[in-house]
């Protein structure tokens, strides 16, 4: 083995290299073409995490910190990556990290390595060869080169655990055989979906099953329905189903969709009407623990809808499912409506919610808003600073709908941005910042707040004038060597259409770009908006005193303004020991915070409760105090 | 002059910060109250204004981190202890927000923050109160210096610095304490210097129109212009911008330099004159003269006056926002009598000088240079 601590020192270059492979976030947007520029050849080809990007910097990590030997799997992965950049691209746009000189360093490190050592050859077992007798050669594994990619999760609470191989069944049946034989040889399984769960449960000692290749797609629109395998990510689903005319009800891009219903059920701003929980399910099939196959449309099938707060998930893993086709109108649109104190927000979404208006709604807090459509985080820094200080826009109900959902919102609104107001400060982002039209908007220092001169339909003209909004104007921020692809990017409408972004959520990982997130989703009844309030409290001053950084993320009103998915976030650097134990210690006090809610009004509900639960009718846990059981 | 410490609030303020400035240039002993800012502290503020306004001291001022919105201002002891003893009080600090949303803010400070020093300075025998000439409210016609029961207030800040004028004659009244109030116009920089700390008021529609003209000249000039043509705005043969605005026209606009308004009320102080002064302009301007001005220094043309404005187009919007908030002000129907200052300054020849052509460049100048206050930090 080369030993880079001992026989060379670690060059600045090489610990910027390091830097950045430590940080990866698992969130997987390399593994879907969210950009349109493409995804990974090598990935594609080889289907294993370690290929893609997302997997190719855990392994950088580990070669460089001299953690595993250079295996064949080590060298297959750094001779098959072709540097041909686009995950360059599709990593700044996310996390505004640069993983293409992490993989140059792996290639040069493995290619130093060969030239006078052999790589690390580990001999097949009987257990793997049973798996590639289910699967073929080259969808099974137990290389720790490979093994390493499936080693480790971002978490806090999660501790890095090898597993002993990875599988990568292409269909239920080869899941089903691969289960029974787990049984039959006494090995543990883990199935995992795209990239983490992001508390670290996709972890295992022994077998890791990687449904990637289960990527069956059928739509059959005379029943508005899709059938897709437990491979196919929410962004790929979305993208076919819009081309037909249709939009399914989709979560994170990244996130198997499959995988996405079970670890927490989908919610999004479309949870407003298209629901959650089972809402968006024709059927569902599964493999139970035994190795059996069944749907939940079959009579004897396990009762998977109902849902009990005390019992764990049940044990089965989802296969294939029949997801609902929402048909997509031409009038639809968006509009944001401002507000500078949660109440009145929350109060009107509520409302919009209670009279069916909208096909989306969202509360965003300041930071969600200036992450999303910032292209650096040094911008979305500054944005945060326009939106809060200079305009006075602490939170912005976004409204999605057609023409007649939006004409109602806006009827409702006491101040409206429009979609094109929105276009041009995204395009017109980089002048945002300087000294000029905002400062002359805050200084008006009439009864209308600095926001609601801004949305005057009469002001668009003047922000133009002012912030000359353009893919150039854009492409301005970024690394000079991305500005032309960015220029390209941003000429495409859709990346400046509130309604396009929100239905591919492409934006919502830069939430991530400052650190991993944790997500902390409540359920919470909207008859009790102090209640909310006292929860977003809590969370600020726990945060705070932790010393943690943590912001409001968005509440969606849903099941006409009854409840609200609530969101909150809190952020770690999972590189940095200091932070990852600070962050563990607020993450264990806001446990026993969320707890006592909960004990209080039993209708709060936390993730916790719910994980691993996202197939339970929403009925039977938004109103579980209802329940018989 | 006393050679006995005086406490000054809002010392880092525009009016506090030049009378500040001016007592302790002149070997006054003073302490200063002062809120941190970010990351600067009280200190650290002061010294940032000695220094921009070009300032040695004689006497090191004393300066004490206070909240004057807090009871008690949020002093340790130690700081109390100071303060028992002190025989004069400038009180300068205020809010001067207009908007109704900010009410509870503007009275908390300009009411509550007025009784909190009060209470902080028990042996206090003069008290000196920087109010406002529109403390007067919505009355028209001839306002003396005297106290004001007008019918109505344009704004929660004219309405606080009346009730404030009343707060403080009561409190002194009680505790036989001499009371001065002043009653400034609207305040703009330096006459013979430029200089200044706040930029909003006369400022505003300037650095408004200086944003709107480099805008739309950077549309027409680097872009297709298609922008500036749609707003109705080009530029003429000479290079200047035409830009298609109209002011309201009606009335006066009141408006003093602070370098007069820092020489009238050190004299006054000095006189030792108790009762109410206002420090105005015997001479009000006029919003035509504002536009003038603004034409002829910054290449703009298509400026218009008019009694009424009904064009409601982009550009007119973002101005008429402002001048909704300030046409009691630019369009004054009050008629200030300066009496009783005029009485007292005359003896030392302190008139207020007329805003020229010249005056106005440098002030706006200065404010350019300044980033509208952004570079200037205090």
């Amino acid at each position: 083995m080369c030993n880079l601590s001992n026989n060379k020192q670690l060059t600045n270059n090489t610990s910027d290299v390091l830097h950045t492979a430590l940080r990866c976030r698992h969130y997987a947007m390399c593994k879907v073409d969210f950009l349109g520029t493409g995804i990974c050849p090598s990935g594609q080809k080889n289907h294993f995490v370690s290929f893609y990007p997302q997997g190719m910097m855990d392994l950088t990590a580990a070669v460089l910190e001299n953690r595993i030997p250079v295996t064949t799997g080590i060298v297959q992965v750094a001779n098959e990556c072709t540097l041909c950049g686009i995950c360059d691209t599709q990593c700044y746009f996310v996390t505004e990290l640069r993983p293409l000189r992490v993989f140059q360093t792996l290639k040069n490190y493995v290619q130093d390595y060969l030239k006078s050592n052999a790589p690390v050859e580990v001999p097949s077992d009987d257990f793997l060869n049973k798996l590639r007798a289910i699967t073929g050669e080259k969808y099974a594994t137990n290389d720790p080169g490979l093994l390493m990619a499936y080693s480790n999760d971002p978490s806090p609470i999660s501790f890095e655990t090898m597993p002993r191989y990875v599988v990568v069944p292409s269909d239920t049946q080869q899941v089903s055989e691969i289960i029974k034989l787990c049984l039959r040889e006494g090995v543990e399984h883990t199935i995992r979906g795209n990239g983490s769960s992001a508390m670290g449960f996709v972890l295992g000692r022994g077998l890791i099953i990687d449904t990637i290749r289960m990527n069956k797609m059928e739509f059959d629109t005379s029943n508005r329905a899709v059938t897709i395998g437990a491979g196919i990510s929410a962004f790929e689903l979305q993208k076919a189903a819009v081309a037909r005319g249709y939009r399914v009800h989709a979560a994170e891009p990244s996130a198997l969709y499959c995988a996405n219903i079970m670890c927490s059920g989908l919610f999004s701003l479309f949870s407003s009407s298209y629901g959650t929980g089972t809402d968006n399910l024709i059927d569902v099939e599964f493999v139970s623990e035994e190795g059996n196959i069944f749907a939940l449309s079959q009579r004897d099938s396990p009762n998977i809808y109902g849902f009990n707060i005390n019992e764990p998930p049940i044990k089965a893993i989802c296969t294939q499912a029949v997801v609902k086709l929402h048909p997509i109108e031409e009038d639809e649109s968006a509009i944001g409506v401002p507000f500078s104190d949660m109440q009145s927000a929350l109060t009107y979404a509520q409302k919009l919610n209670k009279r069916h208006i909208g096909l989306g709604i969202g509360v965003l807090g300041g930071e969600y808003l200036s992450t999303f459509i910032s292209p650096t985080s040094a911008l979305a820094q500054t944005l945060r600073n326009v939106f809060h200080k200079e305009l006075g826009i602490e939170y912005l109900v976004v409204v999605l709908g057609n023409k007649h959902h939006l004409e109602a919102a806006r009827d409702m609104a006491p101040v409206v941005i429009e979609q094109e107001v929105f276009r041009a400060l995204i395009l017109g982002i980089p002048a945002l910042g300087e000294e000029g039209l905002i400062q002359i908007l805050r200084g008006m220092e009439g009864e209308a707040k600095p926001y609601e001169l801004l949305a005057k339909p009469q002001m668009l003209p003047i922000i133009e004038a002012a912030l000359d909004p353009s893919p150039e104007q854009l492409s301005q921020a970024v690394d000079s060597d991305l500005k032309a692809i960015y220029k390209k990017l941003y000429s495409r409408t859709e990346f400046t259409d509130i309604l396009w972004l929100n239905t591919f959520r492409i934006v919502s990982s830069r939430m991530g770009r400052d650190g991993h997130l944790l997500v902390y989703i409540l359920y919470v009844p909207l008859d009790n908006i102090p209640q909310i309030e006292e929860i977003h409290e809590g969370f600020k001053e726990l945060t705070h005193n932790c010393g943690v950084r943590g912001e409001f993320g968005f509440l969606t009103p849903i099941d006409q303004g009854a409840m609200g998915i609530f969101e909150w976030d809190m952020y770690v650097d999972h590189a940095d020991p200091q932070e990852v134990e600070k962050m563990r210690i607020a993450m264990e006090k806001v446990a026993v915070m969320l707890d006592e809610f909960s004990q209080k009004d039993a209708r709060v509900l936390w993730i916790r409760d719910v994980l691993n639960k996202g197939f339970s009718r929403k009925e039977a846990y938004l109103y579980h105090g209802a329940n018989f059981s | 002059m006393s050679n006995s410490p005086i406490l000054i609030t809002g010392a880092t303020g525009f009016l506090g910060g030049f009378l500040a400035g001016e007592l302790i240039k002149s070997g006054r002993r003073t302490i200063l109250l002062v809120r941190p800012k970010g990351n600067d502290s009280a200190q650290q503020r002061v010294e940032n204004l000695l220094r921009f306004l070009n300032i040695k001291a004689k006497y090191e001022p004393v300066v004490i981190p206070a909240q004057i919105d807090r009871p008690g201002l949020g002093l340790s002891q130690e700081h109390r202890r100071i303060l028992q003893n002190v025989p004069e009080v400038l009180h300068c600090a205020a809010d001067t927000s207009f908007a109704e949303r900010k009410k509870e803010q503007v009275e908390t400070t300009n009411l509550q923050g007025l009784q909190n020093v009060f209470d902080i300075v028990p042996n206090c025998e003069r008290f000196f109160h920087m109010s406002s000439a529109y403390s007067a409210g919505t009355q028209e016609g001839l306002i003396k210096e005297e106290i004001q029961y007008p019918p109505g207030f344009h704004n929660p800040y004219e309405q606080s610095k009346n009730e404030a004028e009343k707060l403080i004659t009561d409190l002194c009244w009680e505790k036989r304490t001499n009371l001065t109030i002043f009653r400034p116009s609207i305040t703009y920089g330096d006459a013979a210097t430029g200089k200044s700390l706040r930029f909003n008021a006369l400022y505003f529609p300037v650095r408004t129109m200086l944003f709107i003209r480099d805008s739309l000249k950077k549309d027409i000039l680097e872009r297709s212009g298609k922008r500036a043509a749609g707003l109705g705005a080009s530029i003429n043969e000479n290079g200047s911008m035409h830009l298609p605005l109209t002011f309201p026209g009606s009335g006066q606009l009141n408006l003093v330099p602070i370098n007069f308004l820092v020489k009238a009320v050190t004299a006054i102080m000095d006189s030792g004159e108790t009762g109410i002064f206002h420090i105005v302009n015997p001479k009000s301007d006029t919003i035509g003269q504002l536009a003038q001005n603004i034409e002829r220094h910054y290449s703009i043309s298509g400026l218009e006056v008019a009694d009424e404005v009904v064009q409601d187009g982009p550009l007119q919007t973002l101005i008429n926002s402002y001048m909704d908030v300030y046409y009691p002000y630019f369009c004054d129907k009050r008629i200030f009598s300066d009496y009783r200052t005029r009485k007292m300054l005359e003896p030392f020849g302190i008139e207020c000088p007329e805003l020229t052509s010249a005056v106005f460049k440098r002030c706006m100048d200065f404010a350019v240079e300044a980033g509208w206050g952004s570079k200037i930090r205090v």
